[in-house]
Parts: C-alpha cells; sequence; structure tokens
C-alpha cells in the first residue's frame, strides 16, 4: 500500500500537535492543582533523548527487525519537535537561569535547529541532486575526477607534437589542472560560463584540427563541473550530521548530567 | 614541460572523499565520542571546582550565600529520604512564618513581640500545630494541607525571579471550587468592612444619619470628616484629624478627668488596693501578702503601697520615674507636687491625714493621657499571666475585680459615673473568656483584601467615561447587620471585638457595582486584580 | 593485496545427484518404465546419456495414503511420473485452507540474524565442495514433504469426485516448465511410488526423445487449458459451467515468441540503444492494429505488450500477463453491432507467451447470453478506452510504461525502485544489505534512471524467472514460500549461465572464498558462485534495503506498483 507524503505528515504533524497540546493541557491542569511538572515532564525528555539518540544506533544495525528506517526517522522529526515544545513545559515557560541551565537549554536548540536544518536539506537537496543529470556515488567521485585529469592529460600530451598543441598545454596548465586538481565549489553557473568561455578562446587560438580535441577538453571540463555539483551537494548531505551528531551526544550527556544531579539532590 | 603533463596526483590528495569504506562516518562516529568526552570533562571539571556550572539555575539573591552547597536545601544522596526535607530546611530559617498566608493576624502580634521567633517550632507540622493553638491563631490551609514550601516557591530561576508571587492558577488551585470568576460567583464583599474591626468604635448609621443630621438639619457631605481622594492615595481616604471632627460633640468624653485610684475606707480597701491584694496573691510577688486589716488604718495604705509600689507600679507607670512617689504621697507632699514635675497630669491624695478615709486620684491630661494607656497595657499583661493560675471561682473574681480595675482606670470621672469614656470609642474592656483588651492602636489590614484600590483611579475613569459618581453611588447604609465570617463565628476574640459594632456600619462597595466594569467582557477580572495576596515585593 | 588461495577440484552439473539413494537397479527399473522404455538411449548425446538423467535428475519416491504429493500455490520444478499406484487431484478451493496447511519454511531465526548482524561471519564454502575429490558429496534436499491428510472432500468444487491419476501418467510438468506455483494438489490414494523428475532433467529428455516432448507438451496444453483460466476471468466467469464448456471446445492454443527470449532481447536491446530505433524489434505481432478482428486472446503465461502507433513509433499503452485479456475493444464493437471489427491495438509477444484464442462470434455470442459478463465489457472497455487516452495525454505514466515494457521491467514482482527525489544518496540501503548478506551487497546504488527513479541492478524477482531456465543443478530455484528466487549456495557450481541469462544484469558472478581463502581450481582459475538478490527471504523484517532506507526512496514493488510511485511524491511547484 502507497501512501503519499502529504497526508502521511499532515496526519503526523497533528499527532504531534495533538500530543503537544495534550502535554501542555495535562501540565496546566497539573499546575492548577500545584503539582509539579518538572518530574513527569523531564523523565518523558529523557525518554525522547533517548530515542531519539538511539536512531544513530539503529542505523547501525540495520539489520535487526526493529521497525524501519524510515519509521524511525518519523519518530525521530516528530518526537523531536514534540521535544521542543515539551522542554519547555519542563522548565515552566521561563528562560533558564544559571550556567549549566543555559549550557543545557543552548545545546538542545542547537541539535534542534541542526535536525529541522538538516530535514529541509534532506528534503530539498536530492531535486537539486536529480536536476544535475547523472547519478555518481559519492565516495567514486574522487576516483573519477582524477581518471579525467589523465584523460585530459592524455589528450594534451597527445597534441604536443603540433606546433599549435602549445596553446592546448598552456591552457591546460594554466586553466585546466587547477580546476581538474581539486573540488571547486564557486557558484556554479559563473564557473560554467567561464568555462565556455575559455574553451572557446582556446578554440579560436587552436584552429581547426584540435577542434576535437578542444571539444573533448570541454566535455571532460564539464563532467567535472558536474561531479563537483554532486560532490557538493551530497557532501552537505552528509555533512550536516558532522554538526548534528556531536551535539546530540553532548546534549545527551548533560541531559543525563542533569538527571543525575536531580536524582541526587531532590527536595 | 611533459613532467608537468604528469598526473600530478592521485586521488589521495585531491581534495575529494577517498573511495575508502565508510571514512565519513568514522570520522563522524569519533566526533560523536569527542563530544560526549569533552562535555564529561567539562562537567566533572566544573564540578570538582565547585563553580557555577553545576547549579541548576541560579538562585534569587536573597538564597544566594546558598548556591554552592546544594545539600543546605536538598536530601543530598543515594538513599531514599522520607518525607519533606526541603521544607524542613526552609523552616530552619523561615520558623517565623507570621506573614499571610502561612500565619495569621494573631500570629502577627506574638511575632512582633518576639514571642514566635523563639517558641515556635523548627518542623513545619510542629509549626502549624503551634500556630494553630495561639489563642485565635491560625494558618493558611495551603500552610496546613501539607504542601512544601517548593511547591509555590520555586527558587532556581533566577537572582530577581519572583518567588512569592503567586499565579492566577495557583489562587483556583483551592479556590475555584468556589466559583468560576468574579462576574461569576464571587462571593459579595459588602459588610466586609464591617467586619474588619478598625481603630474606633465608629458607626456611620447613628453618626451620618441621626447625630449629624440633628445637628446640621441636613446630611452633612463625606468630605466633612473624609478628605477628599487624591491620585496618590489608595483604599479608604484620609479621616480629618480627630481632635478636629471628633472633638466637635466628644469634647467632654476627652476632657482632662480625675481618675480615682484608690479609696481606702473603713476596714475595707477598695478599688486599686482591692485589686492590689488579689493580684499580690495571684502573682505571688516576692513582697509579702498586704496585711489588710493594716490598710484600714489611717496611714497605713501608703506603707502597703509603698511595699507593694515597685510590683505593681513599676511597670505600668515608668513615667513616675522615681519610686518615692507613692512615699511621697503618703507623706503628703506629692499634693504640693510642682506642676512642671509632673507634665502628664496630676496627682492628688485626699484626705490624706483622715486614716479611715483617704483617695488618690490622678488627674488626666486628656485625650491619650500615656499613663492611662500604659497602665492598661500593663494591666493586660498581668491578666494575661494571671488568667493561666485561675480557675473556677477564683477566675471570675478575678474577672469582676479587672472589670471594675478597668472601668476606674478609663472612667475617670467620680465613682458614681460608672462608664467607660475610653471605652465609648475605643476597644478597651474586659472579656470573660479573654480577659483584658485595650487596644488603641490602628489594626493591620486584613491583607488579604485589596489594597490597591484607588478612588481617585476609578472615579476619573468613570469620570472619562461620562458618568458622574460621588461617594453615596457606591457606598450606602448597612441593609443588614453584617455577618461574621464563618470561621470567625466561633471566634471569642473576634467576637468580642466585633460584637458592639454588628449592624451599624456602611457597606464598602456592593459586588454588582464592581462587576458593572468588571467582567469577561470588559474590564480583567482576574484574582490579582483586587487581591494583592502573595505579590511581588514591589507589589505590597 | 594477497589473498590466501585454496584449490578444490571444480563443481560439476552432476556433483550433486537429485537422489543419492539411487542404485544401480533402480535406474535399470525407471528405463524399464513404459515412458522410458520407449526412449532411444542412443539419441541421447554422450555427455548427457539417458541413464545418467535419470541417476542424477530423478528420485524414486514412496507415498502413504493420503500423503501430500504437491500442493496447490507452492512454487515446484520438478514433475512426477506415476510409477505405481494412484493419486487424486484436488482443486483450489477443494481442500480448505488451513488444512492445506501451506508448509511455511522458517529458516527465519531472529537470534542468528542478530548474531550475525553483530558478528559478520566470514564466508564459508559447501563442505562437499573443500573435498578435493568430489566423491563424498552430501544429498541435495529432498522435496518430499510428510504431510497426511484427515478428511479428505469426496466431491470437487467444480461437482464429481476429484480426478484420479494412474500409473505412467505425469504431472507437474506445468509448474516445471512453467516456473509457476501449481495449479492443483496433488495426495496419493494407498500407497504408490512416484518418479521425480527435476526440470532440468525434464528438459534434457524433452530435448533428446521427441515422443516424450509430444507427450509431455500435449499434457500440458490440456491441462492448462482445463484449469481454470476461464473461471478466473471476469468476462467468462459469468458464463457458468456449461458457458465455459463450449468455448473450451473452441479454444485455441497458441505460442509466440521463444521460451528462451532473454538472451535475444540482452542483444537487440543493445542494438537498439545504438540506433535508437522507434519499433520494438524482436517482439512478434500476434494481431495488427487495423488487422480484423477474429478472435479474443486470453492470456495464459508470459508477457504481451498492447501498443498504438503514433508516428512512425509505436507508443505502448499497456502490457498484458497472465488471465488478461486482449480484443474486448473488438468484442464490444462486435455486440454493438459492427460486424467487421478491426483490432484496433497491436499485440506483440514480449520473450515467450502462451495464448488462448477464441472465435471473436462465438465469444460474442455467450456474452450477449450473459448480463453480468455484457456488463463487464462495457465498463471494462470504456475503462481500457480511457487507459488508452491516458496513455497518450499523461506523457509521465505513459513513459513509465513505454520504460517498464521496453526494459522488461514489467517482469518484476520486487522491482528496486529508488527515488531520487528523495534519496539523500546516503547509501545506507546498501550497506543494509551488505550487513544481511555476510558484508558483501548484492546490489550497487547504480543504473538506468526513468521518471526520477533509479532502477539499480537489484534482482525483480521475476514473474517468469528466465535465469532458472538454464541452471544445471537447480540451485536457482524460487522459495516455497514466498516465490522469491534465490540461489542456493550449498549446490551452485558458478556456471555463469542465469547471469548470462537474466535480462538485467541483476546476477553478479563473485569469487567462492572458505574463511578468507580464495577457492581456485586445478587451473588456478578462480571458483565462481551466482550472487543475487533474494529479498532477504531468511531475514525476519524483510527485505534490509527497504529497511534501512531512511527516507522511504526505495521501494521494492511489483510492476503495476511502480506505475503508482510517482503519484506519492509532494507535488512540484
Amino acid at each position: 500500500m502507497i501512501v503519499a507524503f502529504w497526508p502521511r505528515r499532515l496526519l503526523a504533524l497533528s499527532l504531534a500537535a495533538v500530543a503537544v497540546a495534550g502535554a501542555v493541557a495535562f501540565a496546566r491542569m497539573r499546575a492548577a492543582q500545584l503539582e509539579d511538572n518538572a518530574f513527569w515532564s523531564g523523565w518523558t525528555l529523557l525518554a525522547i533523548f533517548v530515542v531519539l539518540a538511539v536512531y544513530n544506533l539503529r542505523k547501525r544495525v540495520s539489520n535487526l527487525p526493529l521497525g524501519t528506517s524510515a519509521t524511525w526517522l518519523q519518530w525521530h522529526i516528530y518526537l523531536g519537535l514534540i521535544a521542543i515544545a515539551l522542554i519547555h513545559v519542563h522548565i515552566g515557560w521561563h528562560l533558564p537561569s544559571g550556567s549549566f541551565s543555559w549550557l543545557l537549554y543552548g545545546l538542545f536548540w542547537a541539535v534542534s535547529l541542526t535536525g529541522v536544518l538538516g530535514l529541509i536539506l534532506t528534503r530539498t537537496l536530492p531535486h537539486l541532486l536529480t536536476a544535475v543529470g547523472n547519478e555518481v556515488i559519492f565516495e567514486r567521485i574522487g576516483e573519477r575526477v582524477v581518471d579525467l585529469h589523465d584523460e585530459a592529460a592524455g589528450i594534451v600530451q597527445g597534441v604536443l607534437g603540433r606546433p599549435e598543441g602549445q596553446v592546448l598545454a598552456g591552457f591546460f596548465i594554466d586553466r585546466l589542472d587547477p580546476f581538474l586538481r581539486r573540488p571547486r565549489w564557486a557558484w556554479q553557473e559563473s564557473r560554467e560560463r567561464w568555462l565556455t568561455s575559455q574553451c572557446a578562446n582556446v578554440a579560436r587560438l587552436a584552429g581547426p584540427d584540435l577542434a576535437d580535441a578542444v571539444a573533448d577538453l570541454e566535455e571532460i571540463a564539464h563532467e567535472k563541473l558536474l561531479l563537483d555539483r554532486h560532490y557538493f551537494l551530497q557532501g552537505i548531505l552528509k555533512g550536516w550530521l558532522f554538526v548534528h551528531i556531536p551535539l546530540a551526544t553532548m546534549a545527551l550527556t548533560a541531559a543525563v548530567y542533569h538527571t543525575g544531579m536531580v536524582l541526587w539532590f531532590r527536595p | 614541460m611533459a613532467r608537468k603533463l604528469d598526473n600530478p596526483f592521485s586521488h589521495k590528495n585531491s581534495g575529494y572523499e577517498r573511495p575508502l569504506k565508510s571514512r565519513l562516518r568514522r570520522v563522524r562516529g569519533r566526533l560523536a565520542l569527542a563530544g560526549f568526552t569533552a562535555m564529561v570533562l567539562l562537567l566533572g571539571a566544573a564540578y570538582r571546582q565547585g563553580t557555577g556550572l553545576v547549579t541548576e539555575g541560579q538562585l534569587h539573591s536573597k538564597h544566594a550565600f546558598l548556591s554552592k552547597d546544594c545539600a543546605a536545601c536538598h536530601a543530598a544522596g543515594p538513599a531514599a529520604v522520607h518525607g519533606d526535607v526541603m521544607t524542613a530546611n526552609c523552616m530552619r530559617c523561615h520558623r517565623d512564618m507570621n506573614a499571610e498566608p502561612h500565619g495569621s493576624l494573631a500570629l502577627t502580634a506574638e511575632v512582633t513581640t518576639g514571642r514566635a521567633r523563639a517558641a515556635a517550632p523548627e518542623t513545619r507540622a510542629g509549626f502549624i500545630a503551634w500556630a494553630n493553638q495561639l489563642p485565635g491563631g491560625r494558618v493558611h490551609p495551603a500552610t496546613a494541607a501539607g504542601i512544601g514550601c517548593s511547591t509555590c516557591h520555586r527558587d532556581h530561576r533566577g537572582q530577581d525571579a519572583e518567588l512569592i508571587g503567586m499565579t492566577e492558577a495557583a489562587c483556583q488551585a483551592c479556590h475555584r471550587s468556589t466559583f468560576a470568576a468574579f462576574d461569576r460567583g464571587h462571593p459579595d464583599f459588602a459588610d466586609l468592612a464591617a467586619q474588619q474591626r478598625r481603630q474606633i468604635k465608629f458607626d456611620h448609621a447613628s453618626h451620618y444619619g441621626e447625630l449629624f443630621a440633628k445637628k446640621t438639619k441636613e446630611r452633612p457631605a463625606c468630605t466633612v470628616c473624609h478628605e477628599a481622594p487624591t491620585s496618590a492615595e489608595v483604599v479608604t481616604p484620609r479621616l480629618k484629624r480627630s481632635e478636629t471632627i471628633c472633638m466637635g460633640c466628644h469634647s467632654d468624653a476627652v476632657a482632662p478627668a480625675d481618675l480615682l485610684l484608690l479609696t481606702s475606707k473603713g476596714d475595707e480597701p477598695t478599688g486599686f488596693a482591692q485589686v492590689a491584694a488579689l493580684l499580690t496573691k495571684v502573682v505571688k510577688s516576692a513582697a509579702p501578702a498586704p496585711d489588710m486589716a493594716a490598710l484600714a488604718k489611717p496611714g497605713a495604705l501608703a506603707k502597703v503601697l509603698g511595699a507593694a509600689a515597685p510590683a505593681l507600679l513599676a511597670d505600668g507607670d515608668r513615667q513616675i520615674g522615681d519610686g518615692d512617689l507613692l512615699k511621697r504621697l503618703a507623706a503628703g507632699t506629692e499634693n504640693k507636687a510642682d506642676p512642671s514635675t509632673f507634665p502628664n497630669g496630676r496627682w492628688t491624695v485626699a484626705n490624706a491625714e483622715n486614716e479611715d478615709y483617704v483617695q488618690l486620684t490622678y488627674r488626666t491630661t486628656g485625650h491619650r493621657d500615656a499613663r492611662v494607656v500604659a497602665w492598661l497595657a500593663w494591666l493586660r499583661g498581668v491578666d494575661q499571666t494571671a488568667r493561666g493560675t485561675l480557675a473556677g471561682a477564683d477566675r471570675v473574681a478575678w474577672t469582676k475585680a479587672t472589670q471594675a480595675l478597668v472601668l476606674d482606670l478609663t472612667a475617670m470621672t467620680a465613682p458614681t459615673v460608672k462608664e467607660s469614656r475610653c471605652g465609648l470609642c475605643h476597644y478597651v474592656g474586659v472579656d470573660p473568656a479573654t480577659g483584658v483588651f485595650a487596644d488603641f492602636a490602628k489594626p493591620p489590614v486584613d491583607r488579604h483584601f485589596t489594597r490597591t484600590y484607588s478612588h481617585f483611579v476609578h472615579a476619573s475613569q468613570a469620570e472619562k467615561q461620562g458618568a458622574s459618581i460621588d461617594c453615596l453611588t457606591c457606598h450606602a447604609a448597612l441593609a443588614a447587620p453584617p455577618a461574621a465570617p464563618a470561621d470567625h463565628a466561633k471566634d471569642p476574640r473576634w467576637i468580642a471585638l466585633h460584637r458592639e459594632r454588628l449592624g451599624q456600619d456602611w457597606q464598602t462597595i456592593g459586588i454588582t457595582t464592581c462587576q458593572s466594569c468588571h467582567n469577561a467582557h470588559a474590564v480583567r477580572q482576574d484574582c490579582a486584580t483586587c487581591h494583592q495576596y502573595h505579590q511581588s515585593v514591589s507589589g505590597r | 593485496m594477497a589473498q590466501d588461495v585454496r584449490e578444490i577440484s571444480r563443481p560439476q552439473r552432476w556433483a550433486v545427484p537429485f537422489d543419492a539413494e539411487m542404485t544401480d537397479a533402480d535406474v535399470a527399473r525407471v528405463i524399464g518404465l513404459p515412458l522410458f522404455a520407449r526412449m532411444d538411449a542412443k539419441k541421447f548425446p554422450a555427455r548427457m546419456p539417458l541413464d545418467g538423467i535419470v541417476r542424477n535428475d530423478c528420485a524414486l519416491r514412496s507415498y502413504s495414503d493420503r500423503q501430500l504429493v504437491v500442493r496447490q500455490g507452492d512454487y515446484g520444478s520438478s514433475a512426477f511420473l506415476i510409477v505405481s499406484g494412484e493419486v487424486k487431484v484436488y482443486l483450489e478451493g477443494d481442500i480448505p485452507e488451513e488444512e492445506l496447511g501451506h508448509d511455511h519454511e522458517h529458516p527465519k531465526n531472529l537470534l542468528t540474524q542478530v548474531w550475525r548482524n553483530l558478528f559478520p561471519p566470514p564466508e564459508r564454502a559447501p563442505k562437499h565442495l573443500l573435498a578435493v575429490s568430489s566423491g563424498d558429496a552430501t544429498v541435495a534436499g529432498s522435496s518430499t514433504v510428510n504431510v497426511f491428510f484427515q478428511d479428505l472432500p469426496a466431491v470437487g468444487k467444480r461437482g464429481g469426485p476429484p480426478p484420479v491419476m494412474g500409473p505412467g501418467t505425469v504431472f507437474g510438468e506445468m509448474s516445471a516448465l512453467g516456473r509457476t506455483p501449481r495449479s492443483a494438489t496433488v495426495v496419493a490414494t494407498g500407497s504408490c511410488e512416484l518418479l521425480e523428475i527435476r526440470w532440468q532433467g525434464l528438459r534434457d529428455l524433452r530435448s533428446s526423445d521427441k515422443g516424450f516432448k509430444e507427450y509431455v507438451d500435449g499434457i500440458y496444453r490440456e491441462r492448462s487449458l482445463t484449469s481454470d483460466h476461464f473461471q478466473t476471468s471476469p468476462l467468462f466467469a459469468p458464463l457458468g459451467e456449461t458457458g465455459i464448456e463450449v468455448l473450451r471446445h473452441a479454444a485455441i492454443f497458441e505460442s509466440h515468441g521463444s521460451f528462451e527470449w532473454s538472451g535475444q532481447y540482452k542483444k537487440g536491446r543493445q542494438e537498439r540503444r545504438q540506433k535508437r530505433t522507434a519499433a520494438p524489434s524482436n517482439e512478434p505481432e500476434i494481431c495488427g492494429q487495423t488487422q480484423a478482428a477474429e478472435s479474443v486472446y486470453l492470456v495464459r503465461a508470459g508477457f504481451a505488450r498492447v501498443s498504438h502507433r503514433v508516428g512512425v513509433g509505436e507508443v505502448t499503452s499497456r502490457y498484458i500477463s497472465r488471465g488478461d485479456l486482449f480484443g474486448i475493444e473488438a468484442l464490444h464493437a462486435y455486440i454493438k453491432g459492427n460486424r467487421a471489427p478491426v483490432y484496433g491495438s497491436t499485440l506483440r509477444a514480449l520473450g515467450y507467451i502462451d495464448v488462448i484464442k477464441l472465435p471473436l462470434a462465438l465469444v460474442a455470442r455467450a456474452v450477449e447470453g450473459s448480463s453480468a459478463a455484457a456488463a463487464w465489457l462495457g465498463q471494462g472497455n470504456t475503462e481500457l478506452l480511457r487507459e488508452q487516452d491516458r496513455a497518450h495525454l499523461a506523457p509521465l505514466k505513459g513513459e513509465m510504461m513505454e520504460f517498464g515494457t521496453e526494459s522488461r521491467v514489467y517482469n518484476g514482482t520486487s522491482i528496486m525502485a529508488i527515488d531520487l527525489e528523495r534519496c539523500t544518496r546516503c547509501d545506507d540501503c546498501v550497506r543494509g544489505c551488505s550487513t544481511a548478506h555476510n558484508g558483501q551487497p548484492r546490489f550497487v546504488r547504480h543504473g538506468e534512471v526513468n521518471q526520477g527513479f533509479l532502477f539499480p541492478n537489484a534482482c525483480m524477482h521475476c514473474q517468469d524467472p528466465v535465469c532458472m531456465i538454464g541452471c544445471p543443478t537447480g540451485a536457482i530455484s524460487r522459495t516455497k514460500d514466498g516465490g522469491q528466487v534465490v540461489v542456493n549456495d550449498q549446490t551452485c557450481i558458478g556456471c555463469s549461465t542465469c547471469a548470462n541469462s537474466c535480462p538485467y544484469d541483476n546476477i553478479r558472478m563473485v569469487e567462492r572464498s572458505h574463511y578468507g581463502e580464495k577457492l581456485v581450481d586445478q587451473k588456478g582459475n578462480a571458483v565462481l558462485r551466482a550472487s543475487k538478490c533474494d529479498l532477504c527471504y531468511d531475514q525476519v523484517g524483510g527485505p534490509a534495503c527497504v529497511r534501512a532506507c531512511p527516507h522511504d526512496a526505495l521501494h521494492r514493488v511489483d510492476f503495476p506498483d511502480l506505475l503508482t510511485l510517482t503519484e506519492r511524491r509532494d507535488p512540484q511547484s
């Protein structure tokens, strides 16, 4: 059964909203009876933190039948959103005071915001990736670029014997070689224009006999451009986790410490 | 050139991610581990150093001295702790919980004399039991209900955070069951003022409706007695000085008068002497028991008094200043005293030479005679002590004696006019159950009620709305006697204080008048609008 | 990187016989049976002698009274010859499903799965391979199941007692040859002895002996017609038993295309790619768009493309497979009064197709007699026409259909499709697959892209798994339970036939190793084994790739569902 994403999103959002509203109402009810709200919300938050953190472990033991990763991600997203509301129930809609409270609160927001940012990236960048046109596996981009460089060097070497081959050699050394050496994350369209104009210039100087060689070089450069686009976009898609996950471990550690302190020094 | 065209780099230095298996993921895992380690190190170091990092939120500035000692308030440790440890810790400092809602007005008096501080037990339960056994002592139900201090007083919210304020929701935690909103079921408070004791006995009904009218032939304006409200004023507009208002009619009641303190006629000592005898007997003072027979002899009184004087008068009459007064009186020298020596009254000993009939008289200075007030206060103290040791017939006799004595002290006329002049306006007398009372001070206003109401603001608001209001718009004579609040109905002290005033006053303001603006649709009507109950310090 | 190498003898087809207990006497007895006695042993090639086939591809099995022989719905790849005794045949519905007690395989062991996930074991080669001489070969799994029925119905669903088959009869050939589930349940009556012939043997017997081929093909046709194709068709079912009987008598059985089509397809696909030809090649036309309609076609097995001429090429409007009808537009027109209708679209065989051809006029008459059938025809036709319109108007769905048909993806029942609009290229799917299969992923996240969907080279578990055709040992087979196509590591000899047969290049040959030692034969060549997606059939929780995808991007879908996958996407601005 294939369910479209929009209905699922709506349903999950409304369920999360209901959960938050329920928690807020529950907290108000308890507050009206002069009962404490810090403990239940704190334990719930800790449980949510653990569930959120365990998602990373779940990914590491992908073969265990613990529900699909997609289901986990859904829980991860919406529990995370619920946690943002719940932490404010927990601290009574006050801003925290004291250095440790601020540290924990700040870490929580940092994790939440990087998570939301990651979600947005995760949902938008694939469109851009698909629009690039080709598909390439991230880890193979380096190899491919090296191959492209070799290929380009080969082409240039092949025409070195000819007098006009120096034009290509110069072009290769001054322009193409630095370009093919490493990732270029400059604004892609401007680089594309730059490439086209460079190649047009070289083609004019190299003459009709080397037109094919220039076209090949241009093609190589163009592929490198697309590879860079992939490298850039896929790099972001992988990179945001480098911020999110360490922050999350820090926040979780701080939360556990907080729990320990509260348990040790009871009212 | 050829060298340059060789492949100048392998993908190892190409700047791209190498196709090694999961290198990125390993780095990510290490970063996560590093985050954990950094956090543990940071927190561990902070904990060892005991810096502010370990505190869970700043304490209020008044508790700042506790901020490095968690265990000062919290139960620290792994073992399960039963009971409300933190509240017990609160009570270590906050024993004298005289302030509302935890204490009552009665408690306030105890506290101000310093006795509560000494006597109040350290635990909350002990405190509540102790407070409730005080005469008229009462603590707010929230205090008695076993709710910990931290239920309402949440610290760790910053140096300047609200620590004693109560939210609407918190009030409603208990009071919601009574009514839903101000315009929906709030109890009327028309006779609230009537239930409150004031400084003097005064009833608008007789004064405004009858006495003034008789005098002026028409109803006077309120401003005859009350100052017109000013913007700075809250609650009750000030009265004009009683000397100018009350004395217009009551000048004879406060005129200097002779206060007959002592009459010795034949064998029976009366008045002060009689009481003194009883006093001596009860209080078991160091002085020997007065010889009643000897007292009856001329000149004997002075001797007896002279012996008893330190015990009897030292407290009550400090202004006499020297214990020789009575000796001098007895010697007949006091009558010749220079008025400048005794500016606050005049002593006379009548018939000093007649051993069968001797009278000691004190002429007051008029209103607020310091010596009379002091004597009453002293008497009240002695009375309270004595009552604890008396029972049965002795107690009845004691009461009668003190009644007579108080009347003697306050009648300030010839013995034939047995009417207390002080008691006409002031709460002075003897209650058979509770004993002597003599309260001239302005009573504390029950803080449960509004203290921010401003006539000026309300009037100007009404004028802005186009309404013209005067005092009588809101205030009208009570149609029926005010009812005692349920929890005061059996309080003898309250009854003693109020019974004379039942059915004699004005209503402050009818609830419907308030509700015409304060309702769900117009002006705010939450609890804190009128009840300053437990608001922040700045609001007090 | 130097790898340890271990020499073994190269595994052979008959290294592991179907039944190791076949004695010389058994072989002689089987060859003495009437069916085999007629065969001319001399016509068999020397490397594939008759007695060799009997010894290695056949097994003598004894059954007791009421014992289950084959079960309806199971996948099986062998046929049976009744040596002695009798069996009864029960069609679908005769025996209640719960009594039938489908013998679900229980390879799923959660604990093992958890253990293997945490500590992936190194690859181990089967024991019998490691012996340099193949003498101590172990026995391949027998297909005998020990299930007995207590109460068998005396009367079948279609009235009358269940048919009885006696000695000399062959059954089970439909599943063995057609790679379809068993169409009936067969139960032993009294004790009986059956010769089980695995389909490789059946194939070799058919190719070497003409008489055997004619006999088997004859009963194959006869039985496939009597099975309930008519009953399950919404057009014919309302006609009732008598109406169907009339049609059955008039039915003509036809086959189009080549049974082993995949090689041609692979070659053709490359050509088409190079030349960008518009018209499909190697797809025999069954009937043309403008041809006068004379028959209604009912697909018995295989696939056919229904297309329309657009410009100089053809646009695929749909594909039809088992149980589908073709010619109902013409039938509808005929009933409406057009006595000379044309087909209106072209029907081409995709690979190999078995169809039942029914005279148009006869069908029209039968349908006119049944209001239910007529109503379905009216409705079905309208839907069909609307669908054709859509195929022209909605390029997306049409394109996916075109792609699916052209790439033969329609064959797939568990196609891996990765929605590139959602895929973050995190490779969790490959990692999941790798974890599930001892650290050796069974696919690469690379392949054709269509409509923003990536189709990696992972086995689609075809309706018609042509990879199974050439397997000499039966190592590649369908599981009984879910019908997944899996390779048995124990019996795979690494001959690469399946990998070459697969039209989609979804089977890879990998080098065998044993605890890190690379296995080579005496000549020093690596010993291979076939590796392909097994849909994690032995794992709790289903395909690891799907479970590992965090973004709902990776799907395993049946082809018709593929068309709806795009509808799931968020609307794009």
